[in-house]
């Protein structure tokens, strides 16, 4: 088994430490920082996503596959890795909730996405000025309250208002297709493992 | 006609009532108003807030009846509790590794009473005697369900948040079990000490243990870890003569056989948006009751009153009648009033 096939797996079973060791084991051996998070990384990444979608894993094992997955991205930080795109992600103004949002930004980031998270009851205006700080490609919005959902719609307009062509993505226990398509978001991802089919299929990735 | 009482008696226990019963959580200013006689419950007034309450539904639970003041305050530890109108947030507790989580709740498992050291005098329990002056408000022909401790995995996880609880999961199992153990155990024992003459029949369990996409656990630990603890609270509420209505939300179906194996015997609140459907539970599970299922996502907020009283009818005719009718988590403020009037008028209104 290569050592970049060992690393894949001390993530997708959630081993930080093992995930770690080899991480440095691969860039002391000359390897990519590159080729270590894309056939490393996002590979395990991928796969936990799959299970996740299959009811093999649930959330617990997908935030310690992200455990793993940071302590392995801490090593590369200083590395030269190309992203696929930059997200800026965030739960709406008034909804304080975030296990929904860390875990699409968890799924993004094994995926190769530059994510910027801004936390909680994130408002419209914070959302459109960290897109253009940022350059982002895509703003994903989570909300988990119906009274709170109303503000992805005001976010939509103030995007497009700002003449960005950042695409959007929605997602929350009260978030809908037939939603996303009402206030004209780009994509909705009804699980954390699907924002990044949707993100890439939005980004032609 | 029955009284509220009885005719919600009689669902949860299997009987046929005059009409379904409304039961519901009631945080809405608008609707609250309208059953005070057209004057706002004020910030606090919990017993005007009753007593609009018992004209409007004939059954609820431990909530707040009145809106709250907007404030924060800080826990001992420096943590935020936010207040806000209908809802409470209060800040994680943060423990420095799974090392230190292990130690510090070994710790306070080791300095609570044993729970396994003698019976409990619930009737002079803090808990016990805030109830029973809440049922003094609501009077003898609402139907309030008694709120005992429970197994509680909520409680283990919403500490301090599921991220860090899934690395605890993960880092220090034995931990987690550890305190679901004393929970179900001293549950037990409070359910035991409870009067003979206790007025509750029926007890109310919340343990939010799911999302829109099913459980948050493996359903397999969740077999071996939780069911058997819920299904000991379930038999020393049936031991006692009361029934166990259970509560989380999200998508249960992947557990509702472990939850009916328990001894459930009312389900609560059916979310629907998330892919639960009376019509699918009612055919599998028989015998279990439902409180809730009109959908609070999308159609009682932004539906019209027609699809709301459509609604009703279908969840009544989908259960054939064993369900407590209500909303799917509670009646919030964005619900409008015309709608929660159509939920409750369509079921006043339904005869079997």
């Amino acid at each position: 088994m290569t050592i970049l096939d060992q690393l894949k797996d001390a993530v997708i079973s959630g081993n930080r430490d093992q995930a770690r060791t080899l991480t440095q084991q691969a860039l002391s051996e000359g390897l990519d920082a590159k080729m270590i998070v894309v056939d490393g990384i996002s590979a395990a990444m991928e796969v936990v996503g799959e299970k996740f979608r299959t009811n093999e894993f649930f959330v617990p094992e997908l935030l310690i596959a992200q455990r793993a997955m940071k302590a392995s991205l801490k090593l590369l930080s200083g590395e030269a890795v190309d992203y696929i795109g930059t997200v800026v992600i965030g739960t709406v103004k008034g909804d304080l909730h975030d296990i929904g949002k860390n875990l699409v930004a968890a799924m993004l980031e094994g995926a190769g996405f530059k994510v910027v998270d801004l936390g909680v009851d994130v408002s419209s205006e914070q959302f459109v000025q960290a897109a253009k700080d940022h350059s982002a490609h895509l703003v994903a919005m989570s909300a988990l309250l119906t009274t709170t959902m109303g503000s992805m719609r005001d976010t939509v307009s103030a995007l497009s208002a700002a003449g960005l062509s950042t695409k959007v993505i929605i997602g929350g226990a009260p978030v809908t297709q037939s939603y996303a398509e009402e206030i004209k978001a780009d994509g909705y991802a009804p699980d954390a493992a699907s924002a990044v089919s949707v993100g890439k299929s939005l980004l032609h990735a | 006609m029955q009284g509220s009482y009885e005719r919600t008696r009689r669902v949860i226990w299997g009987e046929r009532p005059d009409r379904p019963p409304l039961f519901d959580l009631l945080m809405n200013d608008a609707v609250l108003q309208h059953f005070n006689h057209g004057k706002p419950v004020a910030i606090g007034d919990d017993r005007t807030g009753a007593a609009a309450i018992i004209r409007a539904i004939d059954g609820s639970r431990a909530a707040p009846f009145s809106p709250a003041e907007e404030r924060v305050d800080y826990r001992e530890d420096g943590r935020e509790v936010r207040s806000l109108r209908w809802t409470t947030w209060e800040e994680k507790r943060a423990y420095g590794s799974s090392e230190e989580y292990r130690r510090i709740k070994r710790q306070h498992l080791a300095d609570r009473t044993d729970p396994g050291a003698g019976p409990h005098d619930t009737a002079s329990d803090e808990r016990c005697l805030r109830q029973l002056e809440v049922l003094t408000w609501l009077g003898e022909d609402f139907y309030y369900l008694l709120s005992p401790p429970h197994q509680n995995l909520m409680g283990i996880w919403s500490e301090v948040g599921l991220e860090p609880f899934s690395y605890y999961l993960y880092d220090c199992e034995d931990v987690i079990v550890e305190q679901l153990e004393w929970n179900a155990a001293y549950a037990c024992r409070w359910i035991e000490g409870l009067p003979e003459d206790t007025p509750f029949d029926c007890a109310f369990l919340g343990d939010d243990i799911a999302f829109k996409g099913g459980p948050m656990v493996q359903v397999k630990w969740l077999g071996k870890h939780y069911f058997p603890r819920l299904e000991r609270v379930c038999a020393a509420l049936h031991a006692k003569g009361i029934k166990a209505m259970y509560h989380s939300d999200g998508n249960l179906n992947s557990i509702m056989d472990g939850l009916v194996g328990a001894g459930i015997d009312v389900l609560n609140p059916i979310e629907i948006c998330a892919g639960m459907d009376l019509a699918d539970l009612h055919r599998r599970y028989p015998k279990l009751v439902y409180a809730g299922g009109i959908d609070v996502s999308h159609l009682l907020p932004f539906g019209t009153p027609q699809q709301v009283r459509d609604a009703v009818v279908k969840a009544i005719e989908d259960t054939e009648g064993q369900i407590l009718v209500g909303s799917s988590t509670e009646v919030f403020d964005i619900v409008p009033l015309a709608n929660f009037l159509a939920m409750r008028e369509t079921a006043m209104a339904y005869r079997f």
